[in-house]
């Protein structure tokens, strides 16, 4: 078997050959890199569309009236219900997340969210009583890894696995003062030990 | 670095079987012909690549599949081009796979030692037309749905077995989610590793073919770099055609990429549904086989034909069967070109299929827009929106249920004006006057359909008094409260008059303007007819643009039109004499003679009392009582008019035979309360023989609903007399218009 080189021209040396070759070689490689990159950056671009929708969230819901929840400061765990959207479906006004509502010693209402900041599990309410003294602890116990939490959602171990305390959202104090308990409802990012919102 | 790829190389020899590959010869020079093994894997590689980014979006059920290939194509950046890419690459695969299959017959390069390679290729031709039935069927429109439906029954032409293959097709005795999930599982999984492993297995064979041909060359040369520069280039051709394809509807619209029909809806027929280009050949040849038949068509015949070109290779061992072989091949490329264009040409010309088609592409294009209200689509998935909707349902009910009796056409007001003479109609069925008689009028308003109009205009006298004249002529279709798209309707209804000859005047031609004048020349006799008249070429006749869009005309109407109702403009036309007892209220029915009529004709009697003015208010007041989406401004404007002015209809004495509110009885007249509002329709069009409405003196109108304690004995169901009645009453959802 004999491999002539190419017969253009004629009197080509084999340098020369090898020079021209990898050049033709390159330009048919990059023309099949572009080839191939115009449907993959159509799908890429199609890929990174979820980027541009936003989580839910952000507005003030009504969750309650200011007379039903307890008088002696214990929580009260409240669904919110709203509109939520999945992709093309609209689910209009269904639970997506609950939040625990209680009378602080100040007169005001706080609010805190259920989802635990470390990893996004529900956080629950709790509440034992000592045998011997008699005396009720209530706290928030988060049961997928162990923490619990007061009240006011700060971490009671000290190695808490939590990177933060439990996330807190904004009461209206205008509608409080009406009687109406409304909450800006919000998820944040877990794992941080910033509280940064969802975007 | 050597290094590095040193020791890759050893462990997994991958650089050497690069190095090999790159070495590789072949028989002659460099050339252009032989790029088509590599454009078919370059295709298959962009539908692999789209593909992956395609099942990132798609969800495979029946309530699903149409929804997330609208929310890719309409709501993902880039979803609809990624889309169309994946569409037009498939179609210029099979494009491909046939050129080279030609190539290989006509050049004889089934031969040995390459049967295998032509083979091959073959399966991946069948390959790809399984991977097209597949993924057609995906979108779940009503095409693929109905078009795949009718390939997938033809299973059941096997004898025997054919159901039982029908079932495992379609996953179940009918079409639904299973369908789809086995036709993706077949399209994404099944198929496609197909396809890899036969293009796999090509080239593998091929390149043993090769090389022992390279062995016994007198001229060979490296295939690297330029061949494989000449097959990169064929290459960026065809994703060059791809791109084209892909963008020939346009960048922007709800148009551009590949069309997606309306969602699929088994309770629809589609009539319009056809296969893919590529299996309208088969299709034209099935259709000249009939019934039972059609096992010949599309099994026998096919059979024999793939049994006759794999034999190829072995026929073509003789000269005269390689010739045999390429005449069998034109033969057959040709007979499925001419079918797939007689297929085609059938079609163009087909207006029934146009109708159909035109009408999906309709549907299609309201269900993104109701798609696109605030309220997205419901979880029960996009065709229900369809189902629900009163602009497309109404009209479809009314020509099923209402048509024999009823029409639906706008009617419209002409005003005539002469100076110098007078104006005499023709005829005057059917027709409204607001001012004149139709005999030797000055001045005449008339109202109607304009079918009755121009019965009257055509014979339209003129008399002259003196001197030159002229005959003014104004049209207006009065805007209807519901005729929302219709506000600028007096220009869609234009005046058309040809020119004629004699003591015709000369006149423009085609007035789209609302009016015109035609002069009458000064030599005009006095007292001397001036007739315009189909029979002397100078008609004068309105023609309404819009109306075949729009109107649903009766053959035979005895019943009232019911264009506009509840509006101000229909309801002063049972007010009005002329008109009630015309073929648009009451003219076709029992009622042409009964006391309503007698009292309306009374009440003109006595103009004194029944003044113009009371007239238009006890108008304004009924009208109120629908309760229409479409007038609530001008209802809210004179809310506390309507109020005080309710007393006219015991000053005038309806309520002697009507109730109204709190005055009245029930029994003698319809109930007035709530009149042509939807609470009001839905119960009459359910019964009108309950004594609300017509009670015994009802005419010839069926309950639609009679049965309320046994559903099931209705001719319609409550949801389709509520989307009927919304549709009449023109409350169904547009989007805001842009500014």
């Amino acid at each position: 078997m004999t491999d002539q080189p190419s017969p253009t021209p004629k009197t080509e040396t084999a340098a020369a050959y090898d020079r021209r070759g990898f050049i033709s070689g390159m330009i048919a490689l990059a023309i099949g890199a572009v080839a191939c990159l115009v449907p993959g950056i159509a799908g890429v671009v199609a890929f990174l569309n979820p980027l541009r929708q936003k989580s839910a969230g952000g507005q003030f819901v009504r969750l309650a009236s200011l007379d039903s929840l307890p008088e002696d400061g214990s929580p009260l765990r409240v669904p919110v219900i709203a509109d939520r959207t999945d992709a093309w479906n609209r689910f209009p006004n269904e639970p997506i997340g609950a939040v625990f509502l209680r009378r602080n010693d100040k007169g005001q209402v706080e609010a805190i969210n259920e989802i635990c900041p470390h990893a996004g599990c529900t956080v629950a309410f709790g509440e034992s009583t000592d045998e011997k003294t008699g005396k009720k602890t209530q706290n928030y116990f988060c049961p997928c890894h162990q923490a619990s939490f007061d009240l006011t959602g700060r971490r009671l171990e000290e190695n808490s696995d939590c990177p933060r305390p439990l996330d807190t959202l904004e009461v209206d104090r205008k509608r409080l003062e009406r009687g109406e308990v409304w909450v800006k409802f919000q998820n944040f990012e877990t794992g941080t030990a910033n509280k940064v919102a969802k975007a | 670095m050597r290094a590095i790829l040193d020791w890759i190389d050893d462990r997994s020899g991958l650089l050497t079987g690069a190095r090999k590959c790159l070495d590789a010869s072949q028989v002659g020079e460099p050339s252009w012909k032989r790029v088509w093994p590599c454009t078919i894997l370059f295709t298959f590689i962009v539908q692999a690549l789209t593909g992956v980014f395609l099942w990132m979006y798609y969800s495979p059920s029946a309530q699903t599949a149409w929804e997330s290939v609208y929310f890719l194509q309409h709501e993902v950046i880039g979803g609809w081009l990624l889309r169309a890419v994946h569409h037009y690459s498939a179609q210029v695969m099979l494009v491909l796979i046939g050129i080279y299959l030609i190539q290989l017959i006509a050049t004889g390069a089934y031969r040995a030692p390459r049967e295998l390679v032509y083979w091959v290729t073959v399966l991946t031709g069948i390959c790809c037309l399984g991977l097209m039935l597949t993924g057609d069927l995906l979108a779940w429109d009503q095409n693929s749905y109905a078009s795949t439906k009718v390939r997938v029954s033809f299973l059941t032409l096997l004898p025997g077995i054919g159901p039982a293959l029908y079932k495992l097709a379609a996953g179940g005795p009918d079409f639904g989610h299973l369908t789809l999930t086995r036709f993706v599982t077949l399209h994404i999984g099944v198929c496609t590793a197909g396809m890899a492993a036969l293009l796999i297995l090509r080239a593998v064979f091929a390149r043993r073919a090769e090389s022992a041909e390279v062995a016994s060359a007198e001229k060979t040369t490296k295939v690297w770099p330029d061949q494989t520069l000449r097959s990169a280039v064929a290459c960026g051709i065809v994703l060059i055609v791809i791109v084209l394809l892909a963008l020939s509807h346009g960048l922007s619209g709800d148009q551009r990429g590949v069309a997606l029909g309306a969602p699929a809806d088994p309770g629809v027929t589609y009539s319009a549904a056809r296969p893919e280009w590529a299996f309208l050949g088969l299709y034209g040849f099935s259709n000249m086989f009939s019934g039972e038949r059609k096992i010949l068509p599309i099994f026998v015949y096919p059979t024999l034909l793939l049994c006759v070109v794999f034999a190829m290779p072995f026929i073509g061992r003789v000269k005269a069967g390689h010739y045999f072989n390429i005449g069998f091949s034109a033969v057959v490329l040709l007979a499925l070109i001419v079918l797939s264009c007689l297929s085609v040409a059938h079609d163009w010309g087909d207006p029934a299929h146009q109708i159909a088609l035109s009408v999906g592409r309709e549907d299609a294009a309201r269900t993104k827009t109701l798609a696109r209200r605030p309220e997205g689509i419901p979880s029960t998935g996009a065709r229900i929106l369809l189902q629900e909707d009163p602009k497309t349902q109404g009209p479809r009910l009314f020509k099923s249920h209402c048509v024999k009796c009823h029409d639906y056409a706008r009617m419209v007001e002409v005003e005539l004006q002469a100076k110098g003479g007078t104006l005499t109609l023709a005829k005057t069925d059917g027709l409204g006057f607001q001012a004149g008689d139709g005999t030797k009028d000055a001045t005449m308003t008339i109202i109607g359909k304009p079918s009755q109009i121009n019965a009257a205009l055509d014979g339209l006298t003129f008399n002259a008094k003196s001197g030159p004249g002229s005959v003014t002529v104004s049209v207006e279709a009065p805007s209807h409260a519901i005729d929302r798209e219709m506000l600028h309707a007096r220009r869609t209804v234009s005046i058309k008059s040809s020119s004629g000859k004699g003591d015709t005047p000369k006149h423009a031609k085609d007035v789209s303007s609302s009016v015109f004048a035609i002069s009458v020349p000064s030599e005009q006799k006095a007292d001397k007819a001036l007739v315009f008249s189909a029979k002397k070429g100078n008609a004068i006749s309105i023609s309404d643009a819009e109306a075949p869009l729009r109107d649903i005309s009766a053959a035979d109407p005895c019943a009232p039109n019911l264009f506009g109702y509840g509006s101000r403009n229909w309801v002063a036309g049972w007010l009005n004499p002329t008109l009630i007892t015309g073929p648009n209220y009451l003219g076709g029915t029992t009622f042409r003679k009964g006391k309503m009529v007698d009292s309306i004709e009374q009440a003109e009697k006595d103009a004194d009392e029944f003044t113009k003015e009371d007239f238009a208010i006890l108008v304004t007041v009924l009208s109120a009582e629908a309760q229409l989406a479409s007038q609530k401004d001008q209802d809210a404007a004179d809310k506390e008019l309507i109020e005080e002015s309710r007393t006219l209809l015991s000053d005038y004495g309806c309520v002697d035979c009507h109730k109204f509110h709190d005055e009245g009885q029930l029994g003698k007249g319809t109930d007035l309360t709530g009149y042509a509002s939807r609470e009001w329709t839905v119960g009459f069009i359910a019964d009108p023989m309950h004594k609300r409405f017509y009670g015994d003196k009802n005419d010839r109108m069926p309950a639609y609903a009679g049965f309320p304690d046994e559903p099931v004995k209705n001719v319609l169901r409550a949801e389709e007399i509520e989307v009927l009645t919304d549709w009449l009453l023109g409350e169904w959802y547009e989007p805001a218009k842009k500014p």
